[in-house]
């Protein structure tokens, strides 16, 4: 803790606690949401690295959160950018260094501005009640372990289908249990939510924001905006993409290849191309690389993160870094979802 | 991924130099800049490397990014169908708009040379039978006024 900036109202075990384990009650919570009266929606982290450059408000329990972050990235993970000592990052903050950061981010916010949300997925967590942050947790945990588990070569299927069996097989902590509920509504809603954090989604294939994919609001949009959320129309296009595979990233779909593996590629060099019709665009959208458009555009994935600006703690973590570094140690490269976006090793540049 | 920015940008030294131009732009002109440019080319190198993603290492080394030998579709396991579609796209393509009558396509290009080289005589020709035309307008009217000149004599 800097000298002078006195304890966060948030460093008190006793509201960590009840946040974490519940029972919270609204008071604790609209606390958290809200500082000096004022909105914290949206930028809650990052506002307060960037005006008053102090510890993050984090309110995951410690172990929970390392918990987490192994289960998505392993604990032998070398590859991201742990660039800033240990010794200066606070005890109870994250390491704005680290791309694992953003997925703590995610989960954290989720809980806060969406689970504790009433007009979020009210008749599956509860009109009353809500779930505590370390309920939701476990099932994401709970979900990375199902997702892991899926042999790689099993035959894709929706994810939607992926998630009613998960819902089927698991008992989640984090629904209500006083009253049935709508499977297939908790499935394209609140889980595909679950999902979209635990994969490190974008909020959409146009988006720069981070997840979730915003489908567990309450389908009255007029309670959603009187909740002080501005969310647009959720694309339900998530739930059709099949897994395991590159599609959930929002690839597009492109024709199979029904040529011989050992067509040349001699002819497809730059120079080449820009003589003709075609030129270079970049993209940050993974799913567009080497997508022609009506325009003559060829479209190259570039990765967006600014490691520098991340290092100094100048980085928005609501946002999503598009950078390929995310899925680089991430678990559900088992499933060979996202393995082979970042995993290039250069020794095999060379033959 | 990156195999494919190999494939495009890392063969011959006009791809690179695109590469360059789209994913590293020229520095702002700074003093500091000016004042460290001994290493230009290098720093280049770092930034159009680091900016394709590679590991900016790679600088010194970076001709072994070329895979040797001929680059094959079998090569991509992941890219292979946008690769094989943009080559798709690539060879059916074919101009909309007359700008883009100008713009050659990527196969049979003596095709299109050949519909230049018509065109252009075409254009000719037609310029000559425009131009005979104002001439044989020319000569009629030059014509009438001989005769009425004719007529007009004494």
């Amino acid at each position: 803790m800097r000298e002078g900036l006195g304890i966060p109202f948030w460093l008190d075990d006793e509201l960590l606690f009840r946040l974490n384990y519940g029972p919270a009650s609204s008071q604790d919570i609209e606390r958290v949401k809200t500082q000096n009266g004022k909105s914290n929606y949206f930028p809650l982290f990052p506002r307060n690295i960037i005006t008053s450059n102090r510890a993050t408000i984090t309110l995951l329990d410690r172990p929970l959160a390392t918990k987490y972050v192994a289960a998505l990235y392993g604990k032998t993970d070398t590859r991201s950018m742990e660039s800033v000592s240990r010794s200066l990052i606070s005890e109870f903050g994250y390491n704005t260094a680290s791309i694992k950061t953003y997925s703590l981010v995610w989960v954290e916010n989720f809980v806060v501005y969406h689970v504790w949300n009433k007009y979020y997925s009210s008749s599956i967590l509860g009109e009353e009640t809500r779930p505590s942050m370390a309920a939701v947790v476990m099932d994401m945990l709970d979900m990375i372990e199902y997702f892991n588990s899926i042999d790689r070569s099993t035959r894709p299927k929706a994810l939607s289908e992926w998630l009613a069996d998960f819902l089927a097989s698991h008992s989640l902590q984090s629904l209500r249990t006083d009253k049935d509920f709508d499977h297939n509504w908790a499935c394209e809603g609140y889980l595909a939510d679950l999902f979209s954090i635990v994969a490190c989604l974008p909020r959409d294939e146009y988006s720069t924001l981070g997840p979730p994919v915003e489908l567990g609001w309450d389908p009255n949009v007029d309670a959603t905006v009187s909740g002080r959320i501005s969310v647009g129309r959720s694309s339900t296009s998530l739930l059709s993409k099949s897994f395991p595979g590159p599609e959930v990233f929002g690839f597009p779909d492109v024709p199979a290849v029904e040529e011989k593996g050992f067509v040349s590629l001699e002819d497809l060099d730059a120079s080449f191309i820009e003589s003709g019709a075609f030129r270079f665009r970049l993209t940050n959208r993974i799913g567009q690389h080497l997508m022609v458009d009506s325009d003559n555009n060829i479209y190259l994935y570039k990765n967006a993160e600014k490691m520098k600006a991340r290092a100094a703690g100048d980085v928005d973590f609501t946002d999503h870094p598009l950078s390929l570094e995310i899925y680089g140690a991430h678990t559900l490269r088992g499933c060979e979802t996202v393995y082979w976006l970042a995993n290039v090793d250069c020794s095999m540049w060379v033959y | 991924m990156h195999l494919t920015l190999v494939l495009l940008f890392w063969r011959k030294e006009d791809s690179r130099r695109i590469a360059k131009r789209i994913f590293a732009p020229p520095e702002p002109r700074t003093w500091h800049n000016f004042f460290s440019s001994r290493d230009r080319s290098t720093r280049d190198k770092v930034r159009v490397l680091e900016s394709m993603g590679f590991p900016p290492s790679l600088v010194f080394g970076a001709a072994g990014l070329v895979p040797k030998g001929s680059i094959h579709l079998n090569r991509f396991r992941h890219f292979r169908d946008q690769i094989s579609y943009l080559r798709e796209q690539m060879r059916v393509w074919k101009p909309r708009t007359l700008r883009e009558m100008f713009v050659p396509g990527y196969y049979d290009r003596f095709a299109w040379f050949v519909a230049i080289f018509g065109m252009v005589f075409g254009i000719i020709a037609s310029l000559g039978l425009l131009g005979s035309v104002v001439q044989i307008g020319l000569g009629v009217a030059q014509l009438q006024v001989a005769y009425q000149q004719l007529d007009q004599a004494p």
